[in-house]
């Protein structure tokens, strides 16, 4: 079983009349400690799809019509509030786009780290540690709140999330707010308070944008690490290309709402099949290339709402045919786990 | 890794927290600190009301009706107060020469309950001998202290502020926020009730309110009442300005975040958007305080408010709203002149805490 199964998935913005399908039939899955990337230009649904994994996509206005969202094979579009609460944090985090925006301005940043804390693991710092942490319930004992020891060692649990992040002298750190520290500390913090709660699958999305590029790769190599040190899995949403290679284990490229190539990233890197993905890989600016000039692709993502009949790429698509504005392709499995939304991708 | 490197040791260039910036700017406003000042010493002589006045705020002394403020007068080195017969004529006093008293400090007069739990006979000041009373304020026309009623009075007017703050801005607070957080249809209700407490005049909505409590309640339930019916009127425009800045911060990413660790709704709204209103909160309590003192000024001016014996600042002003006391007596109108400092001072105060408060100065 897969941790993670996205299947058919269709989420429309409003209903009846008004509705907007932003997502349209995207599956996707995930296994345990795997590294997935989600990539696309902005506004192509990549966003709505991870953050409906743990259905925080406000509804209304959005409007779940079709497929399942299987988490250890749970649906978590059939869940609960109070299941949803369990599973936002305890089995996925996520990190944001803007680590300044995601962490509270009034707070120090350890009391907001021990916030996921005290969700997600009432047994730090109660009696029995090792029985708790051994997951059995007959022995979990009831946490004492405000325990001077419970205190302790919830500032031991902050200190040590903020040294696995990296943070340096994180004793005096766990006292400052989030002002006072820069993007790429701000985004590490961020991420200590997703690994908190010890999720299976983190869902970094964009984690990096609002970073300058020597941050962003730290905090990239920062992820990787830990996703080997820890084994969970990542879902990484990024419209950098450049990224996915030494990152993602495969790579699944949207657009206008649809999966258009799945793949693992290697391959697609060398030897991309769809149209888009092309043309995504060649506006990547090269500094070898000398001075030829940066290819873009022509156009813009359609709006939600507006999308051509057919092939949704298709007006932009330098191999356009005729027959391509007729049906919308299927994804297919053309080679060996490649899958192509484009019957001409030879 | 040169950030690790530059921030090595953080403590070497730390800048200001928020709430050091916010009292530097504070304390650079010197009408602010002075309100502040003021506030400090008015409710600490509320808290310790009994030991500072002289006399029991119920203490009659028929032969001293109406008498004006008598100071003690310096002797040597001693202050002394003389010893006062009613002369010809109503209300006529006059001192008789040659016969005083020392005034002392620490001496033992009426009993009283310190924080209302310490039963107490110590006053800071007087002359221990009834026949020698010192009333700095005068009298009114039972002959009672008047600075001693305008002492416990103001443990009712002032208390009556904060705690009518507290409870109506708690409750505006929630109320707005979850109007904002939640949006809709919820919002709509809630706002709309909003506007038809704030459309209805005060004044009659405080005395028809006044109207719903049964008549011949004791002094802690008009306190209580009084409290209520305020708060009841005062939570609907804090409840509006604290939805508007919930309609801003609930698109703020932090929310997003809090929500995709599992926190619920009411806590996220409790824990992370509220909290982000607290600079303005501050500011607009402190503005807010004078409301609830001049409300029970005027509950218990129309009559309605504490009841005599008991002092508060609003009935001893009912007292003198007779034309010929005023002119004869004026000394009664010095609970006016207490509520006018403690207004003023709360509102200097008040615009000294929200010029700090806004960072852009």
């Amino acid at each position: 079983m897969n941790l993670l199964e996205i299947k058919n998935l269709k989420m429309d913005f409003g209903t009846g009349a008004d509705a907007l399908r932003a997502v349209d039939g995207v599956s996707l899955t995930i296994g345990a400690g795997e590294t997935v990337c989600l990539v696309g230009e902005s506004g192509c649904g990549k966003s709505v799809t991870a953050l409906s994994i743990a259905r925080l996509v406000p509804a209304p206005p959005a409007n779940y019509v079709g497929g399942e969202i299987l988490l250890n094979g749970r649906d978590v579009l059939k869940m609960s509030n109070r299941e949803l609460r369990g599973v936002r944090g305890g089995v996925v985090s996520y990190v944001f786009q803007e680590p300044g925006a995601s962490l509270n301005p009034v707070f120090r940043i350890g009391g907001q780290i021990k916030e996921s804390l005290k969700l997600h693991r009432p047994d730090i710092g109660a009696p029995s540690t090792a029985s708790a942490r051994s997951g059995d319930p007959q022995h979990r004992a009831e946490p004492v709140l405000g325990a001077p020891s419970r205190r302790k060692a919830l500032d031991a649990e902050v200190i040590r999330l903020l040294k696995l992040v990296g943070i340096p002298a994180p004793e005096s750190r766990i006292r400052n707010y989030p002002f006072e520290m820069s993007g790429g500390m701000q985004q590490r913090v961020m991420i200590a308070i997703a690994l908190a709660s010890e999720p299976k699958l983190l869902v970094a999305d964009e984690p990096t944008t609002a970073l300058d590029v020597t941050i962003q790769a730290q905090i990239l190599e920062l992820l990787h690490d830990l996703k080997q040190r820890l084994g969970m899995a990542i879902l990484l949403i990024t419209h950098n290309l450049g990224i996915v290679g030494d990152m993602a284990d495969r790579v699944a490229v949207m657009y206008a709402g649809q999966i258009v190539e799945l793949s693992p990233s290697k391959e697609l890197l060398r030897r991309p099949l769809h149209p888009y993905t092309k043309a995504l890989i060649n506006s990547v600016p090269k500094l070898a290339g000398g001075a030829s000039r940066l290819s873009a692709i022509p156009g813009n993502v359609p709006r939600i709402g507006n999308f051509p009949p057919g092939c949704r790429f298709a007006p932009r698509c330098p191999m356009a045919k005729p027959e391509c504005s007729k049906a919308i392709p299927d994804l297919v499995e053309v080679e060996a786990s490649r899958w192509v939304r484009c019957p001409f991708w030879k | 890794m040169e950030i690790a490197a530059l921030i090595q040791n953080p403590t070497a260039e730390q800048p200001l927290s928020p709430w050091q910036l916010f009292r530097r700017r504070l304390q650079r406003r010197r009408i602010a600190m002075a309100g502040g000042v003021i506030l400090i010493g008015l409710y600490l002589v509320a808290l310790f009301a009994g030991f500072v006045a002289p006399y029991s705020y119920d203490r009659l002394d028929t032969n001293y009706s109406f008498h004006p403020p008598l100071w003690p007068k310096l002797s040597g080195f001693h202050l002394v107060v003389p010893r006062y017969e009613a002369g010809a004529g109503s209300f006529v006093y006059r001192a008789v020469a040659g016969d005083t008293k020392p005034l002392r400090f620490f001496v033992r007069g009426d009993k009283y309950k310190l924080f209302g739990l310490v039963p107490a006979t110590i006053h800071l000041f007087g002359t221990g001998d009834e026949n020698y009373p010192v009333y700095l304020l005068g009298t009114d026309q039972f002959g009672r202290d008047v600075l001693s009623r305008l002492l416990y009075g103001s443990q009712i007017s002032l208390s009556i502020g904060i705690v009518g703050i507290l409870l109506s801005f708690s409750f505006g607070m929630m109320i707005g926020g979850i109007s904002g957080y939640f949006g809709g249809r919820t919002d709509t209700v809630i706002m709309r009730l909003c506007e038809l407490i704030m459309s209805i005049p005060a004044l009659y909505l405080i005395i028809s309110l006044r109207a719903t409590f049964p008549p011949g309640m004791s002094s802690a339930q008009v306190y209580a009442m009084i409290i209520i019916i305020l708060s009841f009127i005062g939570w609907a425009g804090m409840a509006r300005v604290i939805r508007g800045m919930t309609l801003s911060l609930r698109e703020q990413q932090f929310v997003l975040a809090a929500r995709a660790l599992g926190q619920t709704h009411l806590k996220v709204i409790v824990r992370h958007i509220l909290p982000n209103t607290f600079s303005y909160v501050i500011v607009a309590a402190t503005l807010s305080v004078p409301y609830y003192i001049l409300g029970e000024v005027v509950l218990s001016f129309l009559g309605v408010g504490i009841q005599e014996p008991n002092a508060s600042w609003g009935n001893m002003l009912t007292a003198a709203q007779n034309t010929e006391y005023l002119r004869n007596y004026p000394w009664l109108l010095a609970p006016g002149a207490a509520i006018f400092v403690t207004v003023l001072a709360f509102n200097f105060l008040g615009d000294g805490l929200r010029d700090a408060a806004d960072t852009k100065s």
